[in-house]
């Protein structure tokens, strides 16, 4: 084949599978949008759903949404920032415990999220949650050695610890060396010079992290279905041993459990929507806050 | 120094470390919880079928996955291949599509074109995988159905095309990047040599990356394995042992986990079963990681 | 902020006085149903007007039950009898035997796409169909169209009914495709013409009921709620709902409330028939 006619079938292929991924966004997200918004009205956003999920709204499963991400970030950032803080003021980069825990983070990071929802079951609800159980409440029914949104984000924590701790870490590694000596020189100890100096820098990168980890949550099912949550409880989670509804998990009720799915399939379209445009919008402003942070490189 | 400051220096870094080890403590217990609960499916128990049951054909060379009922078969066989055959057709549709595009993306795209087409691809990464799902199973499932007339409409072919949406950003994101980190000077050697462009991707920059981009394409296929939502509502769950067929329907390890969790007792031997496919999930996406980076640490080995 | 923070959280969080002793004797505490998928939307509709703070979740009789001897849920639904095994691991938590509460009748009825015109199907039929043995709908007189299972996770009771009552506990045939729900079957079926799905009563839409008869000389019974009531419709079964030992306050006041004619009119609303109306 001359260059000729091998340049033009590269510059086809490759045209070609950009316009296809893009013609892919446009026809997944094209139809969601426009089908999902007529129904997105006030109304189904702040109304409680009906007996059949058709009608109502999906205030309960937006508040179990929020309730159980905030949750998750309460617990992940402390940890994974943590962690970060280690691996980047603490362990010297070659050293075996470094190695350890960077591994241990990548292998967190491969574990399927059906194997999580599979941990977060055994370990939480029925481990440490029957262990609590026999601590606090001996002679009554399950309290906490049921599933409800507290151990939901304890699973989903574990699940998005590696992204927090990761882009922690590299927001700490940016951070030139230069102004860790110079707040040495000045006689600030270690602690005072992460405390002071490099954390509150890497807040982008942290900030980044949490977003992204939020928006994983989100959107995961399979780790909270047998953790915590409901396909109808009408009163949003006031308290950590309660079950929610979660957006996502809606949107799959609807799809596989609705009684009748033409009536159900505003709701249905609007809840993914809503979900689309919660993980959409958590994702944009981690975008603009991580570019913001390392100078605009796109 | 004040003692004050001192203390807090000190439990500082024994907050450090205590985080680094919950970190590892984390994986370690996922690791070590679902292993010890799959263990009483590897032994054999009075009353559970043998283990050599979860692999080996049953009666008349069967290989049965039906877990409740008077007699129970447990045959891991048909599932363990619908994970790899949604996966590897995922991965059939989505790499070529995927490098191809990465391709565009970082050697045909102008710099101001690149602004907003990479926010657009990943877009399409920001869709949660039951909003995938649902599509594959109403739109994609039709389209299927009216390209290739296949009896099933549900089947591992939908259920392939749903997860390849859902790979595809991943693959050409990371392959992107691969292609840019190869050096400039190389490139423009080449050029200089009086190459095409195509030929300078083709016969340069993509060698160069190669690595980098099989890595990609591993990561990606643990991805697709371990993808949970999408299968469950589209490959239609049915375990059937037809491996060469993409028509047929396929019931994978994680739909089969979501599926089942919910009903099994403790200490059934239904329930170490499902702890096993976990832990076998587990294993192979642990694995396929482990591949991706010693062949990206070959490579750079090489190159130093 | 460290992890010791999120743990003095949770401890606040468990002071709220919604949990515990004192919220159990008040029955401010929330009743948890789970289970059978079929009976979900009749369950939300109970739970939506029976008076008590009700949180309904599906999973299917096995996974309801299941949580009922784990104590996950005070109360598990189901649409079919509860096993020996079930009974011995209520029975081992402790507090008491598991108590069955008839709240309503169904039938499992055989739904294939509206341009399917088969007449009648017997038993047997169903039978050799979900065994895999028929592969064209030409040979039980429907059109010549190739024949496409669709049916229910092991979790749920149909499942567990269809396989006890119509295969005689023989196995399905691996092509049959699991689906989630009960409408997720009917969605499917209503898509394909050449599709059967067993699912329960209660507004089916876009698929048609297939008559089904006992035996060959039999008079076949179209599933609707006057042949349950009736007798005359094969595969009838009672919906459940257990309780382990004797249930808490408000589940009891529920309980009773579904009972009682208001409840039952909630079950005649939502397509089923009312428990007591059954012919014996």
């Amino acid at each position: 084949m001359n260059a000729r006619a091998l340049d033009r079938a590269f510059h086809a292929a490759a045209w070609g599978a950009l316009g296809l991924v893009l013609a892919a966004t446009a026809l997944v997200v094209g139809p969601l949008a426009a089908r999902g918004a007529p129904h997105l009205t006030w109304r189904f956003l702040a109304g409680r759903p009906s007996a059949d999920l058709a009608d109502g709204g999906v205030l309960p499963a937006i508040v179990g949404t929020a309730v159980c991400t905030l949750l998750m970030t309460v617990a992940v950032l402390p940890l994974g920032v943590g962690t970060a803080v280690f691996l980047s003021e603490y362990a010297p980069s070659r050293s075996r415990a470094a190695r350890v825990v960077r591994a241990s983070l990548r292998n967190l990071a491969a574990v399927p999220s059906v194997v999580f929802g599979l941990f977060g079951l055994g370990f939480f609800v029925l481990g440490v949650g029957r262990g609590l159980d026999r601590l606090l409440y001996p002679a009554l029914g399950p309290v906490f050695g049921r599933p409800c949104v507290l151990w939901s984000a304890a699973t989903l924590a574990a699940l998005t610890l590696p992204v927090v701790a990761v882009t922690a870490e590299e927001s700490l590694r940016a951070i030139p060396r230069a102004q860790r000596e110079a707040a040495a020189a000045l006689g600030a100890t270690r602690a005072e010079v992460v405390l002071r100096v490099a954390l509150p820098q890497a807040r982008g990168g942290i900030l980044t992290g949490a977003i992204l980890a939020v928006g994983r949550g989100a959107g995961e099912v399979a780790p909270i279905l047998f953790t915590g949550v409901a396909s109808f409880a009408p009163d949003p989670p006031t308290d950590v041993r309660d079950m929610f509804m979660h957006l996502a998990h809606h949107v799959h009720v609807l799809a596989t459990q609705a009684h009748d799915l033409d009536a159900a399939r505003p709701a249905l379209e609007a809840s993914a929507l809503t979900l689309f445009l919660v993980t959409l919008g958590l994702n944009v402003v981690a975008l603009v806050a991580r570019d913001r942070t390392r100078g605009g490189r796109p | 120094m004040s003692p004050r400051r001192r203390l807090l220096d000190r439990a500082f870094a024994a907050a450090a470390w205590l985080c680094a080890a919950l970190t590892v403590g984390c994986v370690v217990s996922v690791f070590a919880f679902v292993g010890r609960e799959a263990l009483p499916a590897l032994v054999a128990r009075p009353g559970a079928p043998p283990p050599r049951a979860l692999v080996a054909p049953g009666l008349g060379s069967a290989f049965t996955w039906q877990p409740v009922g008077r007699r129970p078969k447990f045959n891991v066989v048909p599932l363990a291949v619908g994970s790899a055959k949604v996966a590897a057709l995922a991965l059939a549709l989505a790499a070529p599509v995927g490098v191809a595009a990465a391709c565009a993306l970082a050697f045909l795209v102008s710099r101001r074109a690149r602004r907003w087409v990479k926010p657009v691809v990943e877009l399409l990464a920001g869709v949660p995988s039951v909003v995938l799902g649902y599509l594959a199973l109403t739109v994609l499932a039709a389209w299927v159905q009216a390209l290739t007339g296949c009896r099933y409409r549900l089947n591992a072919l939908v259920a392939a095309a749903g997860v390849a949406l859902a790979i595809t950003p991943w693959i050409v994101t990371l392959a992107d990047e691969a292609l840019r980190a190869v050096p400039r000077e190389t490139l423009e050697g080449a050029y200089a040599l009086g190459a095409s462009r195509a030929q300078v991707v083709l016969g340069v920059a993509l060698p160069a990356a190669r690595p980098a981009i099989l890595a990609a394409l591993l990561l990606a296929f643990g991805r697709a394995v371990g993808e949970t939502m999408i299968v469950l509502m589209a490959s239609g769950n049915a375990p059937v042992l037809r491996p060469l067929d993409p028509t047929a329907s396929a019931r994978t390890l994680t739909a089969t986990i979501a599926a089942e969790l919910g009903e099994v007792a403790d200490g059934s031997h239904h329930r170490a079963v499902l702890f096993l496919l976990g832990a076998v999930l587990f294993v192979g996406t642990l694995a396929l990681n482990l591949a991706a980076e010693r062949v990206v640490a070959r490579a750079s080995r090489r190159e130093s | 902020m460290r992890p010791p923070a999120s743990l003095a959280l949770a401890a606040l969080a468990a002071c709220s006085g919604r949990y515990g002793a004192g919220a159990q004797a008040r029955g401010a505490e929330a009743v948890v149903v789970r289970g059978s998928d079929t009976m979900l939307a009749l369950l939300q509709r109970w739970a939506e007007r029976g008076g008590a703070r009700v949180q309904v979740t599906g999973g299917g009789s096995g996974t309801g039950l299941r949580a009922l001897a784990d104590g996950t849920a005070d109360i598990a639904a189901a649409s079919r009898r509860i096993e020996p095994a079930e009974r011995d691991a209520v029975r081992a938590r402790g507090r008491g035997d598991a108590v069955e509460h008839v709240v309503a009748l169904d039938a499992v009825a055989l739904y294939v796409h509206p341009s399917n015109p088969v007449a009648a199907l017997t038993l047997d039929d169903a039978r050799a169909l979900y065994r895999g043995r028929v592969d064209r709908w030409g040979a039980l007189g429907g059109p010549d169209v190739p024949v496409v299972l669709y049916g229910r996770e092991s979790s749920s009771g149909t499942y567990a009914f269809f396989k006890e009552r119509v295969l005689r506990h023989d196995d399905y045939a691996a092509e049959v495709q699991s689906l989630p729900g009960t409408s997720s079957v009917l969605q499917a079926v209503a898509r394909d013409r050449g599709a059967v799905g067993y699912a329960g009563l209660g507004n089916a839409r876009g698929v048609r009921a297939v008559p089904l008869r006992a035996d060959a000389s039999a008079a076949a019974a179209s599933p609707d709620v006057t042949s349950v009531r009736e007798g005359r419709y094969p595969l009838a079964r009672p919906l459940y709902l257990y309780t382990a030992g004797a249930p808490r306050a408000s589940a009891a006041r529920w309980i009773a409330w579904v009972l009682s004619p208001a409840g039952q009119r909630e079950a005649a609303a939502a397509g089923f028939v009312a428990a007591a109306e059954a012919a014996p």
